[in-house]
């Protein structure tokens, strides 16, 4: 297992380098921030004053060398925009998107789970229309227009929650109903999938035979057996949601998490910034990833972890 | 066999448990990970906050001082005695002021923007969300009047041109301001802070937007002199961004501005709110009304228009301009940016002023800023200032819509085979910006020209606004003085955007464009400015479209005097609470 976690470290580390290095150069090459700094009317001097000081008017490869080296002390440099450390600004968001990321997940975990497993009883039942119903929803809903909606109802129309913003558990509900929605909609769908699988398994109808409890087979061995894909996917979500789907639901609730700061920097052209949040997504990934096969070889030690 | 079953059966019960212990460790520590990252407490979550160092209003008080009439009219911010305000140092947060029409001491406003400062050092970067928050902490010496005149602040007087040496200017500074961290507001303050500014090692983009600054010198305690690299006449207009720190809290400045202004940071909660409490010593007549101001960054403008309807603030900055018909109370703010397509002359046919004229007779600029807009803007009465800025020529009326006139117009234009208009527009650059270049598209496909929008992103379209080789491009003009002169000449002097007029004719337009910026004379300026709009509207320069003024939806009880260009340079003690 040590052996295991070292060589996926070690090749979720290139994967990181690789990364930020075509990060690093599709930036650069792709958007000048010093023009989208300066007002229109800049003057030549204006733009070499501003390019100067912020260390662009270097070589590509100069500065690609001055970024390695400093890139593997985890110095990204400061942002363009705010002049502070760009990692530090990253990692100060961090902690709101796990927030949010975690408190989806318990609601897509919780929630949809168990309605999976209940829909898997009775295949074609109402149950399971209501749940295929209501994962299609969350799947094809757009969070953008979910979100909006969720807010003109529960806080403009019934004024029971804040529209916006953080500091109490009630600004966290909304953001993470939303984010749940469409992570929500497939956990429940594999586990639905994955439940039937197993259950149409002979193994169920000998424990059955045996006399086994029908709450203890359904949780001691299918659910066990089972596990292992609804696993993967609510990693899968899980590394999704922080670096990718919780950008959105950060935009509609003003949610201050990393994502909003991502969408900042794109829309500033703050390189450096970008850079940063983009090695912390990848480093995001990576982790989950990892943890996600530990998880495997603890739910199923039969499992080979190459 | 059955102590083997046993044996096995035992050793499969441990390594379960063990697999559980491990499972149950890994979720633990998950959850705790994850609560480390929140707090339930009702003032944060996630982002960082920052408080002043030290919190010290001792600002003093001062006369509001007397005009001086050189350089058009002068104000002064406006004459109210009325002194409430407290310097609340937030901490709890209160409902919205709507609910409490007591105004004055622990009053609170809420205002919900998009835009959040990277920085709070004003001389920075050159950002409305940072205006929002600063411009009433740190004042200038001048600002530009809702008249397009000049309202002093720090400036005892209107700044004067040295007679004998037209780069330089005589400022003669207010007596007894300090900043509320107790340093005097001086002369000397005045040229550490353009030392500042013109350090090679201070990153900024504010300083090319002040005419050509190079220095200042120290004449006395509160006479200083601003020094420009070549005669700069424009520079009166451009000291609104010439604001000034106290020097004590330069290193500091992007985390706690200082200032000398109506108001005092507070705190700062990054990505989600900013906090000002009024400074009950400013030194000016207006005192400022308002205990505290929270401004909310709510980026998304759906989420912002439903905080504002739910009454979860009082001032909605940037709402929606195809929906502003649903507000009920809006400020607009004169001196707004003007919607004008630029030509090339140097390219067939736009080289023909029949052509150009065509294009403009071709669109119904009312009817798309009826149904864009819903009528919320003006239409541009074919020039691209925007009144009351300086330089605006009131006698010039906007080309008529006239598809008939436009064809007849274009019969007489030798156009090429195949030609197509190639308009050069953007995208999520200003706002609806796709759809106003599609509905111009549409008028000039009505009147038989092929056309074809190109929809760019902001760095493809910087390439193009000031190409001479890219015949047709959107623009909004920027109505700041110092910044719309240099686009102007940007455009219209010869090797500009727009001209190649040939002779005498870019002679004289480059003569024309050298006065409006560098004779000292503000009546010459004037008027070469009248000239240059009437040049450019009868040889139809630009297609002129409409000035989108900047505007604000209020709550009720809420007043806003706002200021010139911008709704977020708006001095919060111009705000008040209506009883």
């Amino acid at each position: 297992m040590i052996r295991f976690i070292v060589r996926r470290l070690f090749s979720g580390l290139l994967v990181m380098l690789l990364v930020t290095v075509t990060v690093f150069f599709v930036t650069r090459k792709l958007t000048d921030p010093v023009r989208v700094m300066l007002p229109l009317s800049a003057t030549q001097e204006d733009y070499d004053r501003l390019e100067a000081s912020l260390g662009l008017d270097k070589p590509l490869l100069q500065q690609f060398r001055t970024f390695l080296g400093d890139v593997v002390q985890l110095d990204f440099g400061v942002s363009f925009w705010q002049g502070t450390d760009a990692l530090e600004l990253v990692l100060d968001r961090l902690p709101a998107t796990f927030l949010l990321v975690a408190a989806s997940m318990f609601l897509a975990i919780v929630v949809f789970i168990p309605l999976g497993i209940a829909a898997s009883l009775r295949p074609g039942g109402w149950l399971d229309r209501v749940l295929v119903s209501i994962s299609l929803f969350g799947l094809s809903m757009p969070q953008f227009w979910l979100g909006a909606m969720l807010i003109w109802v529960f806080s403009v129309r019934l004024g029971w929650l804040p529209t916006s913003g953080s500091g109490s558990t009630k600004h966290i509900i909304l953001p993470a109903v939303t984010l749940a929605s469409t992570s929500g909609g497939r956990i429940a769908q594999i586990t639905r999938s994955s439940m039937i699988d197993q259950l149409n398994r002979p193994y169920v109808n000998t424990l059955r035979a045996k006399g086994m409890r029908p709450s203890w087979v359904l949780f001691r061995h299918v659910l066990r057996n089972a596990a292992v894909p609804i696993t993967t996917l609510t990693a899968y979500e899980a590394a999704f949601a922080l670096a990718g789907y919780a950008v959105i639901v950060e935009t509609v609730f003003a949610w201050p998490g990393m994502g909003r700061l991502a969408i900042q920097a794109v829309n500033q052209r703050d390189i450096i910034l970008l850079q940063a949040v983009v090695f912390v997504a990848a480093s995001l990934i990576v982790a989950t990833n990892i943890l996600a096969d530990i998880l495997y070889k603890v739910i199923d030690p039969r499992v080979r972890l190459a | 066999m059955t102590s083997e079953r046993s044996s096995d059966h035992n050793e499969g019960e441990i390594s379960m448990r063990k697999r559980r212990g491990l499972l149950a460790s890994l979720v633990a520590f998950s959850l705790l990970a994850v609560s480390c990252g929140g707090d339930d407490d009702a003032d944060s979550s996630g982002g960082e906050t920052t408080e002043p160092a030290a919190d010290d209003d001792s600002g003093g008080d001062s006369d509001s001082g007397g005009d001086s009439d050189d350089g058009g009219e002068t104000t002064e911010p406006a004459a109210d005695d009325d002194s409430g305000g407290d310097s609340d140092d937030g901490g709890e947060t209160t409902e919205p002021a709507a609910d409490d029409d007591s105004g004055g001491d622990g009053s609170m406003l809420i205002v919900g923007t998009d835009a959040e400062p990277t920085t709070l050092d004003i001389m920075a970067i050159d950002d409305n969300g940072l205006h929002l928050s600063t411009w009433s902490i740190n004042e200038p010496l001048a600002d530009i009047a809702l008249d397009g005149g000049v309202e002093l602040f720090l400036a005892e007087e209107v700044p004067t041109i040295d007679p004998d040496d037209a780069t330089r200017w005589n400022v003669k500074l207010r007596e007894d301001v300090s900043f509320t961290d107790g340093e005097p507001f001086n002369a000397d303050a005045v040229k550490a802070n353009v030392d500042r500014l013109l350090d090679p090692s201070y990153t900024t983009t504010v300083l090319s937007e002040i005419g050509g600054l190079i220095g200042a010198e120290v004449v006395d305690e509160f006479n200083v002199v601003l020094v420009t690299e070549e005669p700069a006449p424009g520079l009166l207009n451009s000291l609104r961004k010439l604001r000034f720190l106290s020097p004590a809290s330069f290193d500091n400045a992007a985390e706690v501005p200082i200032g000398t202004g109506p108001y005092m940071f507070v705190d700062w909660q990054k990505g989600q709110q900013l906090t000002i409490a009024a400074n009950s010593d400013y030194w000016g007549a207006k005192k400022p009304e308002i205990g505290t101001i929270e401004i909310r960054f709510i980026p998304d403008t759906n989420t912002r228009v439903a905080a504002f309807e739910a009454g979860e603030i009082n001032i909605l900055v940037n709402p929606p301009d195809t929906q502003l018909a649903q507000f009920a109370n809006l400020v607009e703010v004169p001196g707004g940016e003007v919607g004008a397509t630029r030509l090339n002359t140097s390219t067939p046919p736009f080289d023909d002023v029949n052509f150009r004229q065509a294009l403009n007779f071709a669109q119904d600029k009312r009817t798309l800023v009826d149904q864009l807009f819903g009528g919320a803007y003006p239409v541009s009465e074919c020039q691209v200032t925007a009144p009351p800025a300086f330089g605006y020529n009131d006698s010039l009326t906007a080309y008529p819509y006239d598809p008939a006139k436009a064809e007849e117009l274009l019969a007489l234009v030798d156009i090429p085979d195949g030609f197509v208009v190639e308009l050069n527009g953007t995208s999520a650059v200003y706002g609806s910006d796709r759809e106003i270049q599609e509905t111009m598209a549409s008028y000039w496909r009505d009147i038989g020209l092929e056309v074809n929008v190109v929809f760019d992103e902001i760095d493809p379209y910087l390439d193009k606004i000031f190409n001479p080789e890219i015949p047709i491009v959107y623009a909004e003009t920027d109505q700041a003085f110092n910044s719309f002169s240099r686009q102007i000449g940007l455009f219209l002097q010869a090797g500009g955007a727009v001209t190649a007029l040939g002779e005498p004719e870019q002679t004289a337009l480059d003569a024309l464009v050298e006065t409006s910026q560098q004779d000292p004379d503000p009546a010459a300026r004037e008027a070469a400015m009248f000239e240059i709009a009437d040049y450019a509207c009868e040889n139809a320069l630009f297609v002129f479209m409409f000035i989108r003024a900047d505007v604000a939806a209020l709550d009720d009880g809420v007043e806003v005097i706002p200021s010139f260009g911008q709704f977020e340079k708006v001095y919060w003690n111009n705000v008040t609470l209506a009883s």
